[in-house]
């Protein structure tokens, strides 16, 4: 659709925090390429500061009814062998990750 | 024979086999035969388990039709992004490439209960996130009805398997429109059920406060008949509305044909600039013959699509950010090799696993979130989200349905917005906000565009848990219109 754009000031030092934040790492190429997108696409968000939201409640699921509660039971659904079967390393019991102390 | 077979409609070939005229094998044989003949020029299905397929359908011959069982012996196709138990799911990312679940989906266990047959798994925009099916880390889906041009996403796979007739039916998901507009693209009928009406259990979860499970068909009975079979509560999805699933199949076999005493709403605004002169021709023929067929229609007011296209993007890539933090090179999924430390580990293996556009995603959603912006995005989107759901709400109690067309344009060539993201986002603002609110959303193929010569959908929105509505006008409508026919592959 046709509209007219708001580009912000995305910095590649801000698109650096934003990886950083995400556990992701990017290229340089990939930094230029997001400062530039991150900045017309917050610029798009931005015109929610149009919106006079004052004294109204945030609504963070659509859903009428109340979660459902259940018996605080113990219970088995799967098997330690399925729980570890797509593991990308196990040592059979556990998940085995890089040495942490 | 077996050629005419993957013409037919859910309805029909169901009943042709519980009249033994079919057997499961024999139309299991039909399907597979087509995905062989078709996938070559539109590569529909991420995996496809012949073998399996097979031995289910010997298996249901051998035990003889049920009438109990509403799809024996039916194939079926599911999204890539449920889960299926000893078949590969990867959500279309690299970082899942040799997952195979120890579960099925609430959902795909329904359907196999029911008697149907699991064919494969449709391709899909990587973790649902894309409007084009392109964003796959694995291949582009193409559209049945010009191979040139894409067939919608994200659950494009899904779409374009039931519009080539490889199956009778697939599951979509869609979390701003991801069933509603490829059926629209591919000329299907899609159904997005209210928030809670079909539980997630085993969907890999893109926004948890949007997502929705829902079915593709050839036709609006197809589609009651799927939705009869997922609906339904599930305790082990919390958002699983307890009240129980009604034969959503009466509604449409009751429909009638006359559409006198239903209001349908028709908002100006989504008629207005950016829309396409030849979906704006083809929704208001359908609108007019509605009209013939006794439906009132009146105004209705909502808010500005651009609104509802800025809450949604903050919203959806924040809960994204938060649902993808689970893909760390631990417990399954992808490892990137040689990694030092546990921090290296974690972001190794996600900045190979994961492709541009999650990465785009969960890099925006971590900054809504983050400390210094979480109000003026987050909240800002989620007070806004508020407003227009009560809007939605107020101009539903006006009238029995909403009508609007399902996108602005239809199926674009492949390629086109490869280098824009934000304008394959404003693609999507017709769809968005029914998530926004929770409610229901049909799409229903109105005609071929007029010079792109693609399927037009038409959209019909509900008041949350009336689905019967939409399945209802939606038949009357089906029945009164010309067809599109299938396409010529």
């Amino acid at each position: 659709m046709t509209e007219e754009r708001h580009q912000q000031r995305v910095s590649r030092e801000e698109v650096r925090h934003m990886a950083a934040l995400s556990r992701l790492a990017v290229t340089e190429e990939e930094e230029r390429l997001f400062a530039r997108q991150f900045g017309e696409i917050l610029g798009h968000m931005d015109r929610l500061s149009r919106v006079d939201t004052e004294g109204v409640e945030p609504l963070y699921s659509p859903l009428e009814h109340a979660a459902a509660t259940r018996p605080d039971e113990s219970l088995q659904r799967r098997e330690r062998a399925e729980i570890l079967a797509n593991a990308p390393e196990t040592d059979g019991e556990y998940f085995v990750v890089p040495r942490i102390v | 024979m077996t050629g005419d077979i993957c013409s037919f409609s859910l309805g029909e070939v169901a009943s042709s086999l519980q009249q033994r005229q079919l057997s499961a094998v024999e139309v299991t044989r039909a399907c597979l035969a087509r995905i062989e003949a078709t996938e070559p020029a539109i590569g529909a299905l991420l995996h496809v388990d012949a073998e399996g397929a097979l031995a289910r359908a010997a298996e249901l011959d051998a035990r003889g039709p049920d009438p109990a069982l509403p799809l024996w012996g039916v194939p079926v196709t599911v999204k890539d992004a449920l889960s299926t138990r000893g078949i590969p799911t990867t959500a279309a990312s690299r970082i899942l490439e040799n997952f195979v679940p120890v579960y099925d989906a609430f959902v795909v266990r329904r359907l196999k209960e029911s008697g149907a047959i699991l064919l494969g798994k449709a391709n899909m925009d990587e973790f649902a996130m894309g409007s084009s099916t392109e964003n796959s880390a694995f291949r582009a889906t193409r559209n049945p009805w010009n191979v040139n041009r894409v067939p919608g996403g994200s659950s494009g796979g899904s779409a374009a398997s039931v519009a080539a007739g490889q199956c009778f039916a697939s599951l979509g998901s869609d979390t701003g429109g991801s069933i509603r507009q490829p059926a629209a693209f591919c000329g299907c009928v899609g159904l997005k059920p209210t928030y809670g009406r079909v539980s997630r259990y085993g969907l890999f979860a893109f926004a948890s406060s949007l997502d929705q499970v829902g079915p593709l068909t050839r036709t609006v009975d197809d589609c009651a008949r799927v939705l009869t079979v997922i609906a339904g509560h599930d305790p082990r999805d919390t958002t699983s509305e307890p009240r129980p699933a009604e034969d959503f199949t009466l509604a449409a076999r009751n429909a009638g044909d006359s559409l006198a005493g239903v209001r349908l709403g028709v908002p100006r605004d989504f008629f207005g600039e950016g829309l396409a002169e030849e979906v704006r021709a083809a929704c208001e023929a359908a609108l007019d013959r509605a009209r013939e067929l006794g439906a009132e229609l009146v105004d209705v007011r909502l808010p500005a699509t651009d609104i509802a296209s800025a809450s949604y993007y903050i919203i959806a890539m924040a809960e994204a950010s938060s649902n993808l933090a689970r893909y760390d090179g631990v417990r399954y999924g992808r490892r990137a090799p040689e990694s030092g430390t546990l921090e290296e580990l974690y972001v190794n293996s996600r900045s190979q696993g994961f492709g541009e556009e999650v990465k785009r995603r969960i890099m925006l959603g971590s900054y809504v979130l983050s400390s210094g912006y979480y109000d003026a995005y987050f909240r800002k989107a989620a007070q806004t989200r508020r407003l227009i759901r009560d809007a939605w709400h107020a101009a539903l109690e006006t009238c029995d349905a909403i009508c609007t067309p399902v996108a602005p344009v239809t199926a674009w060539p492949l390629g086109s917005h490869a280098a824009d993201p934000l304008q394959a986002y404003l693609m999507d603002a017709y769809t968005i906000p029914v998530n926004l609110a929770g409610l229901p959303g049909l799409s229903l193929p109105v005609g071929l565009g007029r010079e792109s010569h693609m399927p037009v959908g038409l959209q019909l929105i509900g008041k949350a848990f009336d689905e019967s509505s939409l399945l209802r006008v939606g038949q009357v409508l089906e029945q009164a219109l010309p067809g599109i026919g299938a396409p010529a592959l």
